[in-house]
């Protein structure tokens, strides 16, 4: 029988490593008095086949800008990627300083919790019935 | 650890950026020969910030308590992180479940698509769906429908997420509902008003991403929802296109098959069927429905929605089969 499986999986290197990438690169506002632009943070996922859940808390995000780092993110959040699959989900937004940023840092709680469907075992003949599995961190 | 962008992004006074955080769950869980996860993680992220009005910073499916009227037009939501959201409607805004602003409450939990509006920061929707009257949605998959045929009296629904959370039934859990054809059915992000003809108690199926709003009752420690309504919501299906199984009757309309092997793919017929329409966007695949063909699998992730078909164009059988929006082209 399939079953729906429930890890929960210690993180053990973070903050982490991401692949960034970027947009326009028009003028940089430069006016001595302090401006301000807004950027609003955005989740989504590439899926894995048979993943059903992926919990992860989202600490904090922020970007640098040569100066100073910035945070995008007003307080950790709870995220399940898993159920996005190229959806977009809204998360936060915020004022930031102008100017032009070059970095970025995103730090993850301690655990991830991973629901996952066990394609290995042979499936009922009728409708799937699942169970949850739930391994202590 | 920090890592410098590819390329500076610079920030004008007044911008309005959207950060696209992608979390990469292919790359990131280690799998075994057989595919099984193996508990090791990996964490690796694709960040980009992007322009508000680009397409890979929209809004889909933003949830959040109604707040209160801000307008003709407009209404204040609760979402994440207790922030509150302006959303605005215009001629244009789908009412998916046909329900409008005149008719939300306190207890009101909507469904929003749009786009963040650079100037006011408004929510400018172009999908507006009521999915709770009852100050309390759940959503996730239905993994189990029963009885198999007729009308369902009881389905078991992964959960996913809650709004707002409780205790007593968590995501990750499976909670049975109890139906009894007295719940509203409606399907959000398809804006016709004839959806309760194709969805409804007696058209649920195992791996159908749904949002359920009703009321919570806990009884001798038992905690259990009541549905009202039970909204049918697009997801998402990744796999590959099954060489020499398209068929096209006019332009973008017609099927295809995909071998589903991703998320509620184990729940869903594989190969998973298909339909396509004029409205169906295909991205990466140049000449939309006639660029599936060869003699090649082809990695795709299709967004959509998925229905019970009486008469699969394959198998000419009563079988789910999803309604694509968006077939898109993914490098594996």
């Amino acid at each position: 029988m399939r079953r729906l499986n429930c890890v929960q999986i210690l993180l053990l290197s973070l903050p982490l490593a991401f692949v960034a990438g970027c947009g326009n690169g028009s003028s940089v506002g430069s006016g001595s008095q302090q401006q301000s632009a807004s950027i609003f943070t955005m989740a989504t996922d590439a899926s894995l086949p048979s993943v059903v859940s992926c919990q992860l808390t989202v600490n904090s995000v922020t970007l640098a800008n040569g100066s100073t780092n910035v945070s995008v993110l007003s307080a950790p959040v709870l995220i399940d990627f898993a159920k996005l699959n190229g959806l977009h989900d809204l998360i936060d937004l915020n004022s930031v300083p102008t100017g032009t940023y070059t970095s970025a840092t995103l730090t993850l709680g301690t655990t991830a919790s991973i629901g996952y469907i066990n394609t290995a075992t042979v499936p009922p003949p009728s409708a799937l019935r699942p169970e949850i599995y739930r391994r202590p961190s | 650890m920090t890592v410098p962008l590819a390329k500076p992004f610079v920030l004008n006074s007044a911008d309005l950026v959207g950060l696209r955080m992608e979390f990469d769950i292919r790359q990131s869980l280690a799998v075994d020969g057989s595919g099984q996860i193996t508990g090791a993680v990996n964490p690796t992220f694709h960040m980009q910030l992007l322009n508000a009005a680009d397409a890979n910073v929209s809004i889909d499916d933003f949830r959040g308590g109604y707040v209160g009227a801000a307008g003709n037009n407009s209404f204040v939501m609760q979402g994440p992180l207790g922030r509150q959201w302006t959303v605005t409607a215009n001629n244009n805004t789908q009412f998916d479940t046909g329900d409008h602003m005149a008719s939300f409450t306190a207890n009101s939990i909507v469904d929003v698509s749009g786009q963040l509006n650079p100037v006011t920061h408004a929510i400018d929707a172009s999908e507006i769906s009521l999915v709770s009257t009852d100050k309390f949605l759940m959503g996730g998959l239905l993994t189990d429908a029963r009885p198999p045929s007729g009308a369902a009296t009881a389905a078991d629904l992964y959960v996913r997420s809650e709004l707002p959370a409780i205790s007593g039934i968590n995501p990750g859990q499976i909670t049975t509902l109890t139906l009894n054809g007295s719940e509203v059915y409606a399907i959000a992000n398809l804006p016709i008003s004839l959806t309760t003809i194709v969805f409804n108690n007696f058209s649920l199926a195992a791996g159908q991403h749904v949002a359920v709003g009703g009321v919570v009752n806990t009884v001798s420690g038992v905690t259990t929802l009541t549905p009202h309504r039970v909204i049918l919501a697009r997801q998402g299906q990744a796999g590959t296109w099954v060489p020499g199984s398209t068929l096209s009757t006019a332009g973008n309309n017609g099927s295809f098959q995909l071998t589903d092997d991703s998320t509620a793919g184990v729940l869903l017929p594989t190969p998973l069927t298909v339909l396509t329409t004029s409205f169906t966007s295909f991205v990466n695949l140049n000449g939309g429905l006639s660029a599936l063909s060869g003699t090649t699998a082809i990695p795709l992730r299709v967004v959509g929605l998925v229905l019970i078909d009486s008469n699969d164009p394959y198998t000419h059988s009563r079988r789910p089969v999803m309604v694509a929006r968006f077939v898109e082209q993914i490098t594996p």
